[in-house]
């Protein structure tokens, strides 16, 4: 806990700059994309995320877990505003993202989901052809016919699905497996070329095959993309991420290398936690 | 030995127990249920077989060319009466009103559905319910008051037309579309809005793109209803539209519909006479077209999305 914090505010003053990659001399010890400064979230007169301090690291997969209603996903939406279709939801904090806060309302939410890409729980394809669901975003942008079919090669692959539905692309995405369909989504988010990608609970409603696969694709991934991921499966953060933060009723318990955390937990929750002691 | 024998063969708890009260409400229930069923199935096909039958005989006892009938214009009450007019002013109004009703009415229910979702549940909806409500006799009363005036000196012409018939009618179905449409909207899953917010879209990319693709059979469904009441609507239309016997030239003619032609000549003919049978072939006209619609809503509504 005291170390993210103070973390936090030695990088505050280097996270301002307009380069992507943070001073590297300085030594900081997260390479940090996004940072979240004291974010608090409401709905209402609930708040359901308290005062929260960290890191996302640059191509590193950061898993966020707890149990149920501690705010984990609440968390995730709100680094790319998702939380802004909820009326009553606000905020308190900063989250530093290339130099900005991303909470300020003179945020473009629109420009910034497109750099902040986000899955969700459930597989949730548009009730189109395979090929328009990812061509549907690349539209809104402006983007040529010509290029489309290139990108739509690109992210399928990058998703690890091309080779499975090569040959339909004018089928229906609902005709697609669960996996599938949850892999298609990440294609879909892929194609924006976004520099983060939120996965919300992605394997939550899939098979453990379905889920292996996305798992691997996750791991893939990180190379080229920074990773939020929430997960209520303890064995999927600790197989897949580099960093953990353990959240409970809002408050952020504790935050670290995933390893250590798993291994060596600071704090008796995270410990009672992990070890299946509550859930 | 032989009475747990017997008590278990007849007498046991978990058999089937004849002539118990309960017994006989479940008998009670069954045969209400099932009566309320083969009544409205027993109505309906009395009317469709009253009407075939009247309608029927214009062509069978008094000789009238189903052909002629359908596609001439020349009403006279006779066996060479056409009601093509009427069918095309039946026709016109409908389509119109659902021109009119369908870009409003969609409009509006995704303003109280996606757009302003407080309000709209406040105040617009509401004030649907209360034009559900209002009967169409009313509706024709303001449409001689205020809408015919109007168009009269505004536009030209007697005000009596097509045009008034359109606005009327079109205002009349516009809650019926409203409600049913905001209720398709509704029914769309917050996922794929989600999704397509999530992906950097704007409100207004993903109502056009996500939002109203998604919800186009319902949508169709809405405005098929709609046109059903429009095609059937006879007082209000008959109030504001002129029934001149004859097809209209432009929009702002007078005209004629199949419930008005109906409800003005039914007085004026004896019963058996050709002009009283010609007003059944009417009636049956209309019959047939609400089972299309009804045919074409379950088409609509039936079809999935890709």
């Amino acid at each position: 806990m005291l170390k993210v914090k103070k973390h936090a505010e030695n990088n505050y003053g280097e996270s301002q700059t307009k380069e992507r990659t943070l001073d590297k001399t300085n030594e900081p010890e997260f390479n940090s994309l996004l940072d979240l400064r004291n974010l608090s979230v409401y709905y209402g007169d609930h708040q359901a995320v308290k005062n929260v301090s960290m890191p996302i690291e640059k191509n590193k997969v950061t898993a966020f877990i707890g149990p149920s209603g501690c705010g984990k996903s609440t968390l995730l939406r709100t680094i790319n505003r998702m939380n802004d279709q909820i009326p009553i939801a606000h905020y308190d904090g900063e989250i530093n993202y290339d130099g900005v806060n991303i909470l300020n309302k003179d945020i473009d939410v629109v420009a910034l989901r497109k750099e902040i890409g986000m899955v969700f729980q459930e597989p949730n394809p548009f009730p189109k052809p395979i090929r328009k669901n990812i061509t549907h975003a690349l539209k809104f942008m402006g983007m040529a016919k010509s290029n489309m079919n290139e990108i739509v090669e690109n992210s399928l692959k990058q998703a690890a699905l091309w080779d499975e539905i090569k040959d339909r692309l004018g089928d229906s995405a609902l005709s697609l497996s669960g996996g599938q369909q949850q892999r298609l989504c990440i294609a879909r988010a892929l194609a924006l070329q976004p520099n983060v990608l939120l996965l919300d609970e992605p394997t939550s409603a899939l098979d453990p095959i379905s889920s292996a696969k996305v798992e691997d694709l996750v791991m893939e991934l990180k190379q080229h993309y920074t990773i939020a991921i929430v997960t209520h499966n303890m064995e999927q953060a600790a197989r897949i991420s580099d960093n953990t933060a353990f959240l409970y009723n809002g408050d952020l318990i504790e935050f670290g290398n995933t390893s250590d955390l798993f291994t060596n937990p600071k704090e008796q929750r995270t410990e009672d936690y992990i070890s299946g002691k509550f859930s | 030995m032989e009475n747990a024998q017997k008590s278990e063969t007849n007498n046991h708890r978990l058999l089937k127990k004849n002539g118990s009260s309960s017994k006989k409400n479940e008998k009670r229930g069954k045969a209400l249920v099932y009566s309320s069923a083969a009544i409205v199935i027993i109505a309906t096909l009395a009317i469709t077989l009253f009407l075939g039958y009247k309608g029927i005989r214009t062509f069978f006892v008094f000789d009238v060319s189903v052909w002629n009938f359908l596609t001439t214009t020349d009403w006279d009450g006779t066996e060479n009466s056409g009601a093509f007019s009427f069918i095309f002013g039946s026709f016109a109004v409908t389509f119109l009103a659902a021109l009119v009703a369908a870009p409003l009415g969609i409009g509006s229910a995704i303003f109280m559905t996606e757009i302003a979702k407080k309000w709209g549940q406040k105040v617009l909806q509401p004030v649907i319910e209360i034009l559900v409500g209002i009967p169409s006799v009313v509706y024709g009363l303001i449409g001689v008051t205020v809408i015919v005036p109007l168009l009269r000196d505004n536009v030209g012409g007697l005000g009596f037309s097509l045009l008034a018939g359109m606005i009327v009618v079109g205002v009349m179905i516009l809650p019926t579309i409203t409600s049913i449409s905001a209720d398709a909207i509704k029914a769309i899953p917050q996922d794929i809005k989600d999704a397509s917010y999530g992906l950097g879209a704007t409100r207004w990319q993903t109502i056009y793109k996500v939002i109203i693709p998604a919800a186009l059979p319902s949508l169709m469904t809405a405005i098929v209803l709609g046109m059903a009441r429009a095609f059937g609507e006879a007082l209000a239309v008959q109030m504001v539209i002129g029934n001149v016997k004859g097809l209209p030239e432009s929009i702002t003619d007078q005209a004629a519909t199949l419930t008005s032609i109906i409800t003005l000549d039914m007085p004026h003919t004896t019963y058996g006479s050709v002009h009283n049978s010609l007003l059944w072939s009417l009636g049956l006209f209309l019959l047939i077209m609400s089972y299309v619609f009804i045919i074409i809503i379950r088409f609509v509504s039936s079809r999935r999305k890709v």
